[in-house]
């Protein structure tokens, strides 16, 4: 099985969040929200970009005139394969926090 | 609100990296931040700021995109590091010439930024020109940087394609009373109109530009002149003493860069002049040196500027004027360049130094670079089993070349570092050996940022292409078999490069060879004139009596036993300044004058400067006449005007004033060597003593000086004794000719320093080679001596072949750079045979410590294994 890195799980979650309205600048202030990573979010656009390669995000291109000077606004969703993959990192979070005492 | 968007190289640069897509949105994300942040924190810094996040999306995305993530950089970075600490001592070879090279050549291109960034600050650069003069008849035209006064009133209301004209005159030194009630002596004090701040980007801190040099006696001075005289007081409003005038300071000017002709300190409204009396009214025709510019409007022709000025000159001089006269328009970008332009001012600059800079920086960098790869190379079988095993377990060739060129990135950069601390030790005091004035303005530096960053790029790739190239190409197979230890590995490329590193230094030491021995020819030629033992000593400006007092002077400074001789002039050999005149046979017309160097002078001058009579008689106070009418020309004036017996001809000078010639003196060189010997005419005429010549016996110098300080102040009351010899200002003509000597031994010896490195790293590769070879040969009965002649022989073979490359190249440069000089020394072989086998000994040296090593080696060592 392919583990993900933190930042890349963290950024399927924010899209899933997002939904329909997901998109390069909401998801850095969904990150920044999250996270309290303000300086570094810019940085999220290397594991976007790997999660788009590996197949786990696609782009779509918005519809209609956009105010980006002619330019569609692109919006990321998951594949089926990145619904997959983020449903199983919850199951192997639920299971490992299952036997976790609690914390105090 | 401006749109913004993101500049174009970022946009390149992120399209390298990642898909359309991805770019899009970043796009979009840097942009709405930015305008998030102009509302917030303004333009400047949000812009900076933005280029700051730029960098935080870019450098993941690089790294990402190049090594496919981080950890495989971090793989890289780690073996190269360990890789430069197991092998120390080549390592330092490898970084510390990489260093030298980059050091040298950071100190070279500051030094070329700093010429051609000459008024690049000045906003309106392509539009600013000069007026100059050409003034003289045909064969004997003299270029002049200033022009009448009349012109750029003329500029700026008649003529509709000038946006705006103001003079500029440059003053000899003035002198300022301090609080203190102290003389200060300034130079850089210029009178200007108030419309230079429309034309230059001078910055007004305090004042209005318009008004400010409006009044007469008005000055605008820099913050290093307000500091000096008003310490941290306000400046506006204060008063100034200077030449015994009071000026009101009514601007304070923000201190200038030193890369500007005009590095004015004090600026004086131009109506002081008209005040003082000195041009009442201007006439067209009244002689001037007022250096004049003018702004082009936008989208106007220069030639339409030019034209409408020839009318005007017309309309308002007569023909003999326009004759001679031609006004020549100089765009500003020029005028560092131009060395012919009389009373032109600031630092000139010489194109052919800032070539010969240029190329140096490249070839010693170049020389570096091939030092890297072929010490790089030379340690493959090392890295062998390295390689080996990252292509048994997978790595493809691509991955290889990143890894090599990370690794000479990493010591590209380390070496930088290394660079920039030895350019901070070596800078000031380079500069000062150099006595450059170059270095001192702190604006530059912002490129050597660029630079270092550039440097380290090119430097890294290029030096590590041949490398990665090389070691990622052997085949897996290969590599574990051993088979490519056999020797059987191909040099042609690194012979190359050493050929190559070789040439560079032989034509550097050829270089260096002829510009010493065109020092020695300028300083050992026969000049014409005895250059020992002359006291110059100016009479000093400030004082109006001195000039009054020199015959009092000329007496006392006679009474000492070891003064021989005492004369005035206007100029001598080794004083830059020069005085034309214009001269016709008796009964010529007009139309048949001539330009002729004047050099009015004293009694004695003949004497004093040892020349020789080759006709006629030396003026004499015994023949009463010859303090007004009698005149000496030099041989080539004699040709000039055809006289067949010159002594008794006579000539007309300025004012109808008629002289006679009473002698002819042998050609003598009163400018330095780079120009021809002008004719020349010798007269007698107090009014254009500019300074004194005393000639002093040789011994005692020391104490004829005392004598002479101790007359002159008792005479001229406390001025100071400021003397040079003459031979001192003679040679300072050659200044500039000795730094670059001393500038090219320097690099020389660098560059030939790099290439031994280079040499020695691959001479240590070769003997690994063959030491089987070699074990081989010595039990078969080979002597020592017969090995290490055999060893030698190969590097013999490639200095010659340097030596027939650089010849050629040495040639044609050291030519172009003997056309400077009007006397040079004819190219002889010596000089090139001479730096052959300089360079042939060096890299004999250089390859004898381990032809001897494997030489003398016991072939047991080595044969023991098979």
């Amino acid at each position: 099985m392919h583990f993900l890195s933190r930042i890349e799980e963290i950024l399927l979650l924010s899209i899933w969040k997002l939904k329909d309205n997901a998109f390069g600048i909401s998801i850095r202030e969904q990150v920044e929200k999250d996270t309290d990573a303000k300086w570094l979010s810019g940085a999220i656009y290397a594991p976007l970009s790997r999660l788009k390669k590996n197949g786990y995000v696609k782009t779509k291109r918005a519809k209609g005139s956009t105010d980006l000077g002619g330019r569609p606004r692109i919006y990321y969703t998951l594949t089926p394969l990145g619904e997959k993959k983020l449903r199983s990192i919850q199951e192997l979070n639920k299971v490992m926090w299952a036997e976790v005492p609690d914390m105090k | 609100m401006r749109e913004y968007k993101l500049s174009r190289i970022k946009r390149w640069l992120l399209s390298l990296t990642t898909d359309e897509d991805m770019c899009s949105s970043i796009r979009e994300d840097l942009e709405y931040r930015f305008t998030q942040d102009r509302k917030k924190r303004g333009f400047l810094r949000a812009k900076i700021l933005n280029t700051f996040q730029f960098f935080i999306i870019i450098v993941p995305l690089l790294i990402e995109s190049i090594f496919g993530g981080l950890a495989m950089l971090k793989n890289y970075i780690k073996i190269a590091l360990r890789n430069i600490k197991r092998h120390k001592g080549y390592s330092f070879i490898n970084i510390f010439g990489l260093a030298i090279g980059m050091t040298v050549c950071l100190l070279m291109l500051m030094y070329v930024v700093n010429e051609i960034s000459y008024e690049d600050f000045h906003e309106k650069r392509d539009r600013i020109y000069r007026i100059n003069m050409d003034w003289g008849t045909e064969g004997s035209k003299m270029k002049f940087a200033g022009t009448m006064p009349a012109v750029a009133p003329a500029l700026n209301s008649e003529i509709p394609e000038v946006e705006v004209a103001a003079r500029v005159r440059f003053n000899d030194e003035m002198i300022i009373l301090n609080s203190q009630n102290e003389k200060i002596k300034e130079s850089r004090i210029f009178h200007a109109d108030p419309e230079v701040f429309e034309i230059f980007s001078w910055k007004l801190l305090r004042g209005d530009e318009a008004s400010a040099m409006k009044d007469p006696f008005s000055i605008i001075v820099t913050q290093k002149i307000a500091k000096k005289y008003f310490g941290n007081d306000e400046p506006i409003g204060q008063t100034l003493n200077i030449n015994d005038n009071l000026y009101r300071v009514t601007g304070l000017l923000k201190d200038l860069p030193t890369n500007t002709h005009l590095r004015c300190e004090i600026l004086v409204s131009y109506s002081t002049i008209l005040s003082l009396g000195e041009y009442p009214e201007q006439p067209w025709t009244q002689w001037g040196d007022d250096l004049t510019y003018f702004v082009l409007r936008e989208n106007s022709r220069l030639n339409s500027v030019k034209d409408k000025l020839d009318i005007l000159l017309n309309q308002n001089t007569g023909k003999w004027f326009t004759d001679k006269m031609d006004l020549i328009l100089q765009p500003l970008s020029d005028i560092h360049w131009d060395t012919e332009s009389r009373g032109d001012i600031g630092v000139k600059g010489n194109i052919i130094y800032v070539y010969l800079f240029l190329s140096a920086a490249i070839l010693v960098l170049i020389i570096a670079c091939f030092n890297f790869m072929n010490l790089s190379t030379s340690r493959y079988l090392d890295r062998m089993n390295e390689i080996g095993v990252r292509k048994v377990v997978g790595a493809n060739r691509t991955q290889l070349i990143k890894q090599f060129l990370t690794e000479s990135l990493l010591v590209a950069t380390v070496s930088m570092i290394c660079g920039i601390v030895l350019f901070n030790l070596l800078n000031s005091s380079l500069y000062s050996y150099l006595d450059a004035s170059f270095v001192s303005s702190s604006s530059h530096f912002q490129y050597l940022y660029g630079m270092v960053v550039l440097m380290i790029i090119i430097v890294g790739l290029m030096a590590g292409s041949y490398p990665a190239w090389f070691m990622s190409k052997f085949h897996p197979v290969d590599i574990m078999k051993k088979s490519i230890m056999k020797g059987s590995v191909k040099l042609s490329f690194r012979n190359v490069l050493v050929v190559l590193q070789f040439a560079i230094s032989i034509i550097l030491i050829l270089g260096t060879i002829i510009v010493y021995q065109q020092i020695a020819f300028m300083k050992n030629t026969d000049l014409g004139f005895d250059k020992e033992d002359v006291v110059l000593s100016y009479l000093p400006f400030s004082n109006p009596q001195a000039k009054e007092k020199y015959p009092v002077l000329k007496n006392e400074f006679l009474k000492h036993q070891s003064v021989r001789e005492v004369t005035a002039v206007y100029t001598v050999p080794g004083i830059n300044s020069q005085y034309n005149m214009s001269v016709r046979k008796k009964g010529a017309g007009n139309e048949e004058s001539m330009t002729i160097q004047a050099l009015p002078a004293d009694f004695g001058f003949v004497k004093s400067m040892g020349l020789e009579i080759v006709a006629g008689r030396d003026f004499s106070e015994e023949y009463a006449l010859d303090n007004r009418e009698s005149a000496i020309l030099n041989e080539m004036a004699v040709k000039m005007f055809g006289f067949e017996a010159p002594v008794g001809e006579k000539l007309q000078i300025y004012g109808n004033r008629e002289v006679t010639i009473i002698g002819v003196v042998k050609d003598f060189h009163v400018k330095s060597l780079h120009s021809k010997i002008s004719p020349m005419m010798i007269y007698i005429d107090p009014k254009f003593f500019l300074l004194m010549a005393t000639k002093i016996q040789p011994e005692n110098a020391e104490s004829t000086l005392t004598y002479l300080e101790n007359v002159w102040k008792t005479i001229l009351g406390e001025e100071e004794f400021n003397y040079r010899y003459m031979k001192d200002a003679y040679f300072s003509f050659y200044d500039s000719e000795e730094k670059t000597g001393k500038l090219l031994s320097i690099f020389t010896g660098l560059a030939l320093f790099i290439s031994c490195l280079g040499l020695f790293g691959l001479a240590s590769f070769l003997t690994n080679n063959r030491v089987k070879e070699i074990g081989i040969r010595k039990v078969l009965g080979a002597t020592v001596r017969g090995i290490a002649v055999l060893y030698s022989k190969e590097f013999t073979k490639w200095v010659i072949l340097s030596n027939i490359i650089a010849w050629p190249v040495a040639y044609y440069s050291i030519s172009m750079w003997l056309k400077n000089f009007a006397y040079r020394i004819e190219l002889t072989p010596l000089p090139f045979v001479i730096s052959g086998a300089v360079a042939l000994l060096i890299a004999l040296i250089t390859v004898s410590f381990h032809a001897l090593k494997a030489a003398t080696a016991n072939p047991v060592d080595s044969l023991r294994s098979e």
